[in-house]
């Protein structure tokens, strides 16, 4: 019975990271279709939430099925509640990557009018990416010390979302006609921000999983 | 919250002759509190419980050393008089030990052996008892056919009768529903969490579902060792110990 029991429990870490690893290259995709008015990638993008949905029910069933087939314990107890707090964290990340592609979309419809000032989302794209492949791996590992590391640079990218909502306050100012493509920055650069908090979320539940302590709410 | 100790454990050493089966066991039992008693087979759960109210002084070669200090009166010392003790301290056992009398007759037992009562005190006292364990809707009108003839869940509630009609401060229950089917099971476990408004109960078990269910704080024991004891919910989230952790988890024992 056991056996099965650490089988089942495996097969759900297994799934988590496939279903991680989808919404790392949902997210990657959508910046990518902002930055370049991709219509066609954003609508992909879009189409694919449906199957991440899927099995984000997949997983909760399995992890529903885990709790009552073995009723687990201690830290197989904190795996398995981690891991349905871990799936629908994805999920809600998957849905921001869908929000981005919902902005790509409405940038390649707008003109493009003279004096308009595009936005480099560079630093922070690669700041909540580097974060989110991180996730992914902790999920994987359940390495402490790299969950910690993920952790502490949400404040920058928080610092890096204040800065652009900024500077598309000003922006505004200065080209009122380019007021939309500005609108969709700020709501891009909280999608990012949004993604790198469900991040933080999903590494203080490995700290939980693994130490038994509840980070969260704690600064 | 002020904590009331009914029961302190004190290096507490057990022999069975010269096998020693328990080592220093500390162990504050909280009054009005359910604590569970569990580890693998052999590790001296019983044989601690047993201690409680000196059941085990029934057979040869066994002796207990350190202090059971019950409402801080060491249980232990040549001057307890047992018949007391055993008022006290209600036993319950893995198999339901029904007396081969009537239903009535088994719950007056202890009644006639420690009181002098009249006729209609004893038959309100048995009925309260056989109400306080579940049993009297169920038996109220056989009251006078023989204990042996009820099914397995209803004979351990009489047996629970049986100790309830003593009126004890606590009561030991050894593997209580090990031989009892799911449904009586449930029953005796709903009966048990709310015997623990009036008395002091611990309880050793094999089902780790059980303690986790209805024990308020739970022992660990390891080869006659107590390695943890906590809040139940804590041991069975987020155990302090790795012996703890595999044992509960299923990973030994």
């Amino acid at each position: 019975m056991k056996k099965h029991f650490i089988h089942e429990l495996a097969n759900l870490r297994r799934l988590l990271c496939s279903q991680g690893a989808a919404v790392e290259l949902m997210t990657g995709q959508a910046i990518k279709a902002f930055q370049n008015g991709d219509a066609e990638l954003a609508r992909r993008i879009m189409a694919h939430d449906a199957v991440i949905d899927r099995e984000e029910i997949r997983l909760e069933e399995e992890c529903l099925k885990v709790l009552a087939l073995y009723q687990p314990v201690a830290s197989d107890l904190r795996t398995v509640v981690s891991g349905i707090k871990i799936n629908a964290a994805l999920e809600r990340m998957a849905d921001f990557a869908c929000h981005m592609a919902e902005r790509a979309l409405h940038v390649a419809a707008l003109q493009e009018i003279s004096g308009q000032e595009i936005f480099d989302f560079m630093p922070m794209e690669h700041l909540v990416l580097e974060m989110l492949h991180d996730t992914l791996a902790v999920i994987e590992s359940s390495d402490i010390l790299l969950a910690h590391k993920v952790i502490e640079r949400d404040d920058a990218v928080d610092a890096m979302r204040s800065e652009h909502r900024s500077h598309a306050r000003a922006a505004c100012v200065l080209c009122p006609e380019a007021a939309e493509y500005y609108i969709d920055c700020i709501g891009l650069a909280r999608d990012l921000e949004r993604i790198a908090d469900l991040a933080t979320d999903i590494c203080q539940q490995i700290i939980y999983l693994r130490t038994g302590c509840i980070t969260r709410h704690t600064d | 919250m002020k904590t009331n100790i009914k029961i302190s454990t004190r290096n507490l050493n057990f022999h069975y002759g010269k096998h020693q089966a328990l080592f220093d066991n500390n162990l504050d039992i909280h009054a009005n509190k359910i604590t569970a008693v569990i580890g693998p087979s052999g590790c001296g759960k019983s044989t601690h419980l047993r201690i409680y109210n000196r059941i085990f002084e029934l057979y040869r070669n066994q002796k207990a050393t350190g202090e059971v200090l019950l409402d801080g009166k060491n249980i232990l010392d040549s001057d307890v008089d047992l018949l007391k003790l055993r008022h006290r301290v209600g036993m319950i056992f893995q198999k339901p030990t029904p007396f081969p009398m009537s239903i009535a007759d088994n719950v007056a037992y202890p009644l006639k052996l420690h009181y002098k009562l009249s006729r209609s005190e004893m038959d309100d006292r048995v009925e309260a008892a056989l109400r306080g364990a579940s049993l009297w809707d169920e038996v109220k009108d056989k009251l006078k056919s023989s204990g042996m003839a009820l099914s397995g869940g209803q004979q351990q509630r009489l047996c629970i009768a049986r100790a309830l009609a003593a009126e004890p401060e606590v009561i030991l229950m050894d593997e209580p529903t090990s031989a009892i089917a799911p449904v009586a099971t449930l029953r005796i476990e709903e009966l048990v969490l709310e015997l623990k408004q009036k008395y002091t109960i611990v309880i050793v078990t094999h089902n780790m579902q059980q303690a986790s269910r209805i024990s308020d704080r739970t022992a660990f024991f390891y080869k006659g060792r107590i390695v943890e004891v906590d809040d139940t919910t804590r041991i069975f989230t987020n155990p302090a110990h790795k012996q703890t952790e595999d044992y509960i988890t299923g990973r030994f024992g």
